[in-house]
């Protein structure tokens, strides 16, 4: 299998505050790949220097063997955010939300209604972001990130708010998506998160601790 | 002289060509910079471009050029130095507003002679517009309403949600920049009519009442241009009548029609 993503020597901080710290690993094309570890350890520094949303200081970042450029990110990942308080209250609806992704993406194989009613999200489909509730909008976000059907989905805490309806409905999701070869990256504090949306026993976890990586599985 | 006179003398032909152009302009690019929390940007490009203004009239005699010149220069100096440091885009707004503004201020000074010029650039005037004003008007309404019709889905999702648009391979770093220098652009084509302290108002008020009123997105963007229209018409009106600033009629109207639309949000909502 090809591997899709590698971090080579990777290192990426804020303001001169180290958060990662010379880290090393590869996934590879179709792998489920867990990434755990408490506040403030790097999880989302990690996943945001993969996208190029933060530069790293040292290292590099391949996608597919090549140096990451953001048409590479574009053309291969999609990204549940973790915090999202600015769009909250933005004045725009849930089927323009999915719609301006599609358009942006120029690839959406299933229609709007269709998307959404596999996040049981039709209904939410003419309501702005800002009447929904916290589990409603984090369908929402789910729904925007699989549209385009990226090779490489990153989630980030992906369950926040989510009920338990929902969490099970999210791992169905997640099965048929890796079973037909992709590949998922899942951020979370919370280790019950493994066991909720992992796919098979080969789905692997590793842990941050203090912006270094340690492999668990 | 009646009324149809009095509206169909060039100069109030003038302003009122003038108005409702820079009136639609701000209208459409302050929704945009409202819903991005911006809107002290535009104070500090608009402050800021009294050093242009000031340089320009006692260098050429003209200052609408030099004007837009130091203008943009501020909106890609706020951007570069929001990139390049760690200082926050308020604070730098603020430095580059009170720096140039007080430039400005130091220039006038120095060159005592182009004071009444100078206070009629702060608060706006109807007799201060000429045909080279609608030229200008006319032409940079035409370069800003095409960037925005054919940029539209971008310019929105950089708006919505920078990281996402980045992620979907939108320079965002790029397309924010032309959004401040769009801005810069339509903020000297009103300070004639408008002045530099009072242009903010018809940047950030339409857009304010459009959030209290539209429904969404889309539906703002109408709402914003109509309370800008009528606040440009009726505050040129209003400042031939009382001879007043028309920067301060224009933003009064406005500032009038904000506080009736948030007493019909109320009522809609209770």
């Amino acid at each position: 299998m090809k591997t899709v993503i590698e971090l080579k020597n990777i290192s990426a901080g804020y303001n001169n505050a180290l958060v990662l710290k010379d880290i090393n690993l590869a996934i590879k094309e179709g792998e489920q790949l867990f990434v755990l570890g408490g506040n403030g350890s790097g999880k989302t520094t990690l996943v945001k220097t993969i996208l190029g949303l933060v530069k790293q200081d040292k290292g590099e970042v391949l996608i597919y063997g090549e140096r990451r450029t953001q048409e590479a990110v574009a053309s291969n990942f999609g990204y549940v955010p973790q915090s999202t308080s600015g769009i909250r209250t933005f004045p725009i609806s849930v089927s323009e939300v999915i719609k301006i992704e599609c358009s942006m993406a120029d690839n959406c194989p299933v229609g709007v209604i269709e998307h959404l009613e596999k996040f049981n999200a039709e209904h939410l489909m003419d309501r702005k972001l800002s009447d929904l509730s916290g589990g409603e909008f984090q369908r929402v976000l789910l729904a925007r990130a699989f549209v385009t059907q990226p090779q490489v989905l990153v989630l980030d805490e992906p369950t926040n708010n989510l009920d338990v309806e929902s969490i099970h409905r999210l791992h169905e999701i997640i099965v048929d998506y890796k079973n037909s070869g992709h590949t998922i990256i899942t951020i979370s504090h919370d280790d019950d998160v493994v066991e909720e949306t992992r796919v098979d026993s080969k789905s692997r976890v590793v842990k941050l601790e203090e912006g270094t990586l340690v492999n668990l599985d | 002289m009646n009324i149809i006179d009095t509206f169909t003398q060039p100069f109030m032909l003038q302003a009122l060509f003038v108005g409702i152009l820079v009136g639609i302009l701000l209208a459409v690019l302050g929704v945009f910079i409202t819903l991005r929390n911006k809107a002290f940007l535009v104070d500090g490009i608009s402050h800021g471009s009294l050093a242009g203004i000031a340089i320009g009239l006692v260098l050429f005699g003209q200052p609408l050029m030099l004007a837009l010149m130091v203008a943009v220069l501020i909106a890609v100096g706020i951007t570069y130095f929001q990139k390049n440091s760690n200082v926050q885009v308020d604070s730098l707004i603020g430095i580059f507003y009170t720096v140039f503004f007080a430039l400005g201020v130091l220039i006038i000074n120095l060159s005592s002679s182009y004071q009444p010029d100078i206070t009629r650039y702060l608060f706006g005037s109807l007799l201060f517009l000429d045909e080279g004003s609608m030229y200008l008007s006319a032409g940079t309404f035409f370069i800003v309403f095409i960037l925005i019709l054919f940029n539209y889905s971008k310019l929105l999702y950089v708006t919505f949600d920078p990281e996402a648009a980045y992620i979907r391979g939108i320079k965002v770093d790029r397309w924010e920049l032309l959004l401040n220098i769009m801005t810069s652009m339509a903020i000297v084509i009103a300070l004639k009519l408008i002045g530099v302290v009072m242009v903010s108002g018809l940047v950030i008020i339409p857009a304010s009442i459009a959030r209290l009123l539209a429904r969404d997105f889309k539906s703002m963007i109408p709402v914003s241009i109509l309370a800008s229209i009528t606040s440009t018409i009726l505050g040129i009106v209003l400042s031939y009548y009382l001879d007043v600033p028309s920067g301060a009629s224009i933003v009064m109207i406005a500032g009038i029609i904000f506080l009736l639309s948030f007493l019909l949000h109320k009522i809609r909502l209770f």
